[in-house]
This record gives structure tokens, C-alpha cells and sequence, in this order.
């Protein structure tokens, strides 16, 4: 038997043995793109000039 | 407040999917020279990339500091060339995303969520550009941020065709289950 068959599967790239699939990192599902009403952008806006493009 | 610019190219992206053509500007900063890449997609929706040309063949171009501080008059210059660009481009829509910092050999040195270029970013949008012209979307998960022109008649529905057109074209993106409210 060849040495590379004796490592922990883990090691093979079997993934983590009696637990559970690892998970992304990103949890992408989370991501959520939100619309933004103009009272919204009023409201965090700081300058005191006339927008550039209105 | 801001600095002269300059188109310097344009070139049509052949055997692209989605990707029309990438026009190119440039201005400098009192120490650097900037590149500001606006990669035009279907449906006159263009992307908006800027970076030092010294760093044009960096990998982690989008990612470095140019530790010039001067942010504020870059982003309005970028602001500027975004303004010339719509104004050629009628009914057009505008997306970017606030890339994480990063060290030179790519060590990442914030998470991709929320990014301080993206705060910044957001944040002199909301100064520049109003809601009657666009209707503006964002995510501070993954630091997105998306202007839909307003005469689409259906400005929902367009957002989720540019959406769904990156979720294909940038699956490393994150975009692969964005969910979109409204």
C-alpha cells in the first residue's frame, strides 16, 4: 500500500470527515439590493448644492 | 474640486457576450495619472472602473491605495466623466462597486461587504446625482450600487435584466443569488 492511501481522507480532499460540508464564505444568498426612495437619498445627502445631474 | 479630463480611446470588445465596447479617459491628479475605464454592456448599461496607470497591469488594480488622498476630487472628476458619458448616451444606466483594499500582493486588508470605497462612493452619489433622473439601487453586502435611468418604462424590470445579465457574465461576483426588493 502506497503512503499517499494511509492519510486521513481529509487530506485527500475528501472534505471534513463525520461533520458537515463546509459552507461558502460569502453567504450570497444574503445580498439584497435595495431600492432607495428619494426621501431616502434627501435624507443622507449632505451638500447644500443643486445635484449635477438632477 | 475636480480635475481635467481627457478621452483617450475607445475599442469594441468582440466575441463578448454582453460586453459592447470600453472607452477610456484619462486626467491627473497632481501626482499620478488616472485611467477611468467605462465598459459599455447591452441595454446602454456601462460600468464604471478607474485606476492609477501605473497600475494598469496590476492584478489588484481596483484594490490599492494611491495614498494621495486627494479622493474626494478623483470620485467628482469620475462623477464628471459618468455626467459626459449620459449626456452622449441618453437613457442610460450606471452601475460600480467598491472594490476592498488590498495590499500589493493581494492580501485582503477589509472584508468585500461595505467597503470604504463604496461608503465613499455612495455617499458623493447622493451628493451628485438626484432621484429624477435615476432611480438608484444599492447593496452594502458585496458594496454594489446601480443608477436605472428613469424613462425606462419599466425601471424594475430593467434592474432585473442588468442583474441577471451580470449574475451571467460575473458569476465570481457574488451575484449568483442577489435577491432584489422592489
Amino acid at each position: 500500500m502506497s503512503l499517499i492511501n494511509k492519510k486521513p481522507l481529509q487530506s485527500r480532499g475528501f472534505g471534513k470527515v463525520g461533520g458537515t460540508m463546509s459552507k461558502p464564505k460569502t453567504n450570497a444568498s444574503s445580498i439584497v439590493l435595495v431600492r432607495r426612495t428619494p426621501e431616502d437619498l434627501a435624507k443622507s445627502r449632505r451638500s447644500v448644492y443643486p445635484y449635477l445631474i438632477p | 474640486m475636480s480635475y481635467e479630463f481627457h478621452k483617450v480611446g475607445q475599442s469594441t470588445a468582440y466575441n463578448k457576450k454582453y460586453l459592447v465596447n470600453v472607452i477610456t479617459y484619462n486626467f491627473r491628479s497632481p501626482k499620478h495619472l488616472y485611467l477611468v475605464e467605462i465598459e459599455q454592456y447591452r441595454d446602454k448599461t456601462f460600468i464604471i472602473k478607474y485606476f492609477l496607470k501605473k497600475h494598469k497591469k496590476n492584478k489588484h488594480k481596483y484594490n490599492l491605495l494611491s495614498k494621495e488622498f486627494k479622493c474626494r476630487q478623483v470620485v467628482l472628476t469620475v462623477i464628471n466623466i459618468l455626467y459626459e458619458v449620459l449626456s452622449k448616451h441618453k437613457c442610460c444606466n450606471f452601475g460600480f462597486m467598491g472594490a476592498n483594499t488590498t495590499d500589493h500582493s493581494g492580501k485582503e486588508l477589509e472584508s468585500k461587504d461595505n467597503t470604504k470605497r463604496y461608503r465613499v462612493y455612495r455617499k458623493l452619489v447622493e451628493d451628485r446625482v438626484g432621484p429624477d433622473t435615476f432611480t438608484h439601487y444599492m447593496s452594502d453586502k458585496g458594496s454594489y450600487y446601480l443608477l436605472v435611468h428613469n424613462k425606462h418604462v419599466d425601471v424594475t424590470k430593467v434592474k432585473d435584466q442588468i442583474v441577471e445579465m451580470f449574475r451571467d457574465e460575473f458569476p465570481q461576483l457574488g451575484l449568483l443569488n442577489v435577491i432584489c426588493s422592489n
